[in-house]
């Protein structure tokens, strides 16, 4: 290819992502890189002026005794979603792959729930804590608890994200060649032995994308607690999310959110970004 | 270069996260801003109907009233509007209370804010202070209006709130079921007298009182009120005093009585079985009205859906309506009262004429009647009252004429001191952590706002 008709080409690819650049930098890219300068301010989301209060809000993100709080509530999410759908998925995946009966039904069933927004899925959750729980088995809501209530909340992540974890396991799952776990049955290796030793490696791909897109979702959820609890009882269940959201807005201190919202974003990009990284490590060495 | 890549579109998704916190409109102006009153003077009331022009207008109107008396009324109000002003469409938007002032600051930030709000100066002081509601003009007002409500609604001496009716909260209670008892209703206007009802009540396997609790409202107006009453008349700086740190929970005893009595009547008389934890408010009104608990704690906006819920269920008890006592001495309990559904004239409303023309209208009889007879409520409006007025309406006014403390007259509770207050207490009542602790973990709250700059 001559030089020109390779710059040509460039062009056109650029082109090609001119519309979606221009989208991101609008909505996303210059309003956030405004929205940064706030957080070193005062403002408190509704007058029209503010002052520049240097590293004010850093330090006193770090002082205030309620970080903890929604740190503790996000990582405890976070862990019972991302070790809860990868396990279920898992689990559910291999079996489904075992040629039992209806099998493909039950893909579907269970890819179903995904269906349904996160709204509506804590609706649909807090109706079923609050009617079917307490009258047909006796249980309360695990909503109205200040131990249960975090837990009761993953339940609902679990329920509808288990089915979209399935569909990527599966896909690892067709990957896995068949003459390999041949070759182990072979040699003597039972089901678990194939499974642990021959199946579960070459899924590290899929381990890696999953275990990667559910810890992000767990760290900066919101949607599910601020439909079923609002982050109560109390501030039983307020995430990371919550804090900032309450802090821009109900509590009239935009600066403060905002800068709990950077040191979230540096949080969220570390932990992803080594979290990806160690689990690349394995794919690399497998 | 394929690290870079990775990284980039990493960055990129959570910043789609943080994008929706930035601030969407214009960078906040430089200069100071002016103070309310000479940023535009008081909003005077247009005289007469010429004022406004055969423009198509639409006003929006926020509010967060769930029941359906009410929704009927607002609908019915604005239908009477348009007759008399076809040119001007109102748009009635329905909120949950809970999230409420969130989605109007939102609404703030992105330069979209409704002409129209459901929501009163004491509540949101902060909107005030910003600037963001019209100072109303006392013309506005007919002679016949209720001072209390007036009051209610300024800051300084200046209106921002146009009442459309007055109301408060106590306890309604199931005249048959407590006869057959033996409580006697004069008897619920002390705490021991309700606590002495209950525990009857719940001996006999009555449900005491009816849970509404899975929401947060119902049981922050049950430690609001207690304080209204029990601590703000002696002490009208109380909030003020709080927030600046300058006075400690500590150094009010009553909140000790106060959070005590909230816990008993919400966590051992209402939410009496798992069913009750998750319960409502619309479920509470429906519990009462049915006749499946014998008291329930709520405000006087409550009658029309009780009486819905009542017929429904074919109940033919008779209700009765009394104060919520937060002592032992009957002569220091009130029923907290206030200018309960009121609405503001957003001060950047495009269609600031109409909003007041709306406004006006809603101080008329005509209105007053309309409003009054959908929504079962005590119109602000003296001398107007419904055409079929509920029986408890007698109980409402002889309450609110003898027995009532309008507490909106006081500085109230901003931001994250308000938040913290309800959510403390309600965190402390799930828990089942005592009064004391309650207390420690209110003043740990507040000291921490202060510490970190709130």
């Amino acid at each position: 290819m001559t030089g020109k008709r390779k710059w040509i080409s460039r062009l056109t690819d650029f082109i090609f992502l001119l519309p979606a650049f221009v989208i991101f930098a609008a909505v996303i890219a210059i309003p956030f890189i405004q929205a940064v300068g706030i957080a070193f301010t005062n403002w408190d989301g509704l007058s029209k002026t503010y002052q520049f209060n240097g590293l004010t809000n850093l330090t006193a993100l770090f002082r205030d005794a309620q970080t903890a709080n929604a740190v503790k509530n996000t990582m405890l999410y976070t862990v019972i979603t991302c070790v809860g759908v990868n396990i279920l998925a898992l689990a559910i995946t291999v079996g489904l792959n075992s040629n039992i009966r209806g099998a493909r039904f039950l893909k579907s069933a269970m890819f179903a729930p995904i269906i349904a927004s996160l709204v509506i899925t804590a609706f649909i959750w807090g109706r079923i804590y609050g009617d079917v729980f307490p009258v047909n088995f006796g249980v309360p809501t695990p909503l109205t608890n200040t131990k249960t209530v975090v837990m009761g909340i993953a339940m609902m992540c679990l329920w509808r994200d288990t089915g979209l974890a399935m569909v990527i396991y599966n896909a690892g799952l067709q990957s896995v060649p068949e003459e390999l776990k041949e070759a182990a049955r072979v040699d003597g290796a039972n089901a678990w032995y194939t499974f642990w030793h021959v199946t579960f490696p070459m899924l590290a791909p899929a381990v890696t994308t999953c275990v990667t897109l559910w810890l992000g979702y767990g760290l900066k959820v919101f949607d599910y607690p601020k439909v079923a609890t609002n982050g109560g009882p109390g501030k039983a269940s307020e995430t990371f999310c919550i804090f900032v959201y309450n802090h821009f807005f109900s509590n009239n201190r935009a600066g403060y959110g905002q800068m709990a919202a950077l040191v979230m974003l540096i949080a969220v990009v570390g932990i992803t970004s080594a979290v990806t990284k160690a689990l690349r490590k394995r794919e690399v060495q497998m | 270069m394929k690290k870079l890549v990775s990284l980039f579109l990493a960055a990129a998704m959570v910043l789609t996260l943080l994008a929706g916190c930035g601030s969407g409109g214009e960078a906040p102006a430089s200069e100071a801003p002016e103070s309310n009153a000479e940023a535009s003077g008081s909003a005077e009331a247009p005289s007469g109907e010429d004022t406004s022009s055969d423009e198509e207008v639409t006003l929006t109107f926020l509010h967060h009233m769930g029941e359906q008396g009410k929704q009927d009324g607002l609908v019915k109000l604005v239908e009477a509007f348009h007759e008399k002003y076809p040119n001007i469409n109102v748009e009635v938007e329905f909120l949950s209370r809970d999230d409420f002032i969130n989605q109007y600051k939102q609404r703030v930030s992105a330069d979209n804010a409704p002409d129209l709000i459901n929501y009163r100066p004491f509540e949101t002081p902060e909107l005030i202070e910003a600037g963001l509601i019209e100072p109303l003009d006392a013309s506005l007002f007919p002679e016949g209006i209720d001072q209390n409500c007036i009051k209610s609604l300024s800051i300084d001496g200046v209106i921002y709130g146009v009442p459309l009716d007055v109301g408060g909260y106590g306890f309604y209670y199931n005249k048959n079921q407590l006869e057959a008892v033996g409580v006697d209703p004069e008897s619920l206007n002390t705490r021991s007298g309700v606590l002495d009802a209950c525990e009857k009540l719940m001996a006999a396997g009555y449900t005491p009182l009816a849970s509404g609790y899975a929401e947060q409202w119902p049981e922050n107006i049950i430690i609001e009120g207690l304080t209204y009453t029990g601590i703000l008349p002696e002490n009208p700086t109380l909030f003020t005093d709080l927030m600046s740190g300058e006075k400690s929970f500590s150094d009010y005893p009553e909140f000790l009585e106060i959070v005590d009595y909230g816990q008993k009547l919400v966590g051992t008389y209402s939410i009496v079985d798992n069913k009750a934890a998750s319960q409502q408010a619309s479920d509470q009104y429906a519990q009462f009205g049915r006749g499946d608990a014998a008291m329930m704690m709520q405000g006087t906006w409550a009658v029309s859906d009780i009486r819905i819920a009542q017929e429904a269920a074919g109940n033919t008890d008779e209700f009765g309506f009394t104060i919520y006592p937060w002592s032992d001495d009957a002569n220091s309990n009130y029923m907290p009262a206030n200018a309960d559904d009121s609405f503001m004239i957003s001060k950047d409303s495009k269609h600031k004429e109409e909003s007041l023309l709306f406004a006006e209208f809603c101080m008329t009889e005509e209105a007053g009647k309309i409003w009054t007879n959908a929504s079962g409520c005590i119109s602000a409006l003296s001398g107007v009252m419904p055409d079929d007025a509920d029986p408890l309406m007698e109980y409402f006014t002889a309450t609110l004429a003898d027995h009532a403390y309008f507490f909106e007259m006081n500085p109230g509770l901003a931001g994250q001191y308000y938040q913290d207050f309800d959510k403390v207490y309600i965190e402390g009542r799930v828990a089942g952590i005592t009064p004391e602790e309650v207390i420690e973990n209110w003043q740990s709250a507040y000291d921490n706002i202060r510490a970190t700059g709130g």
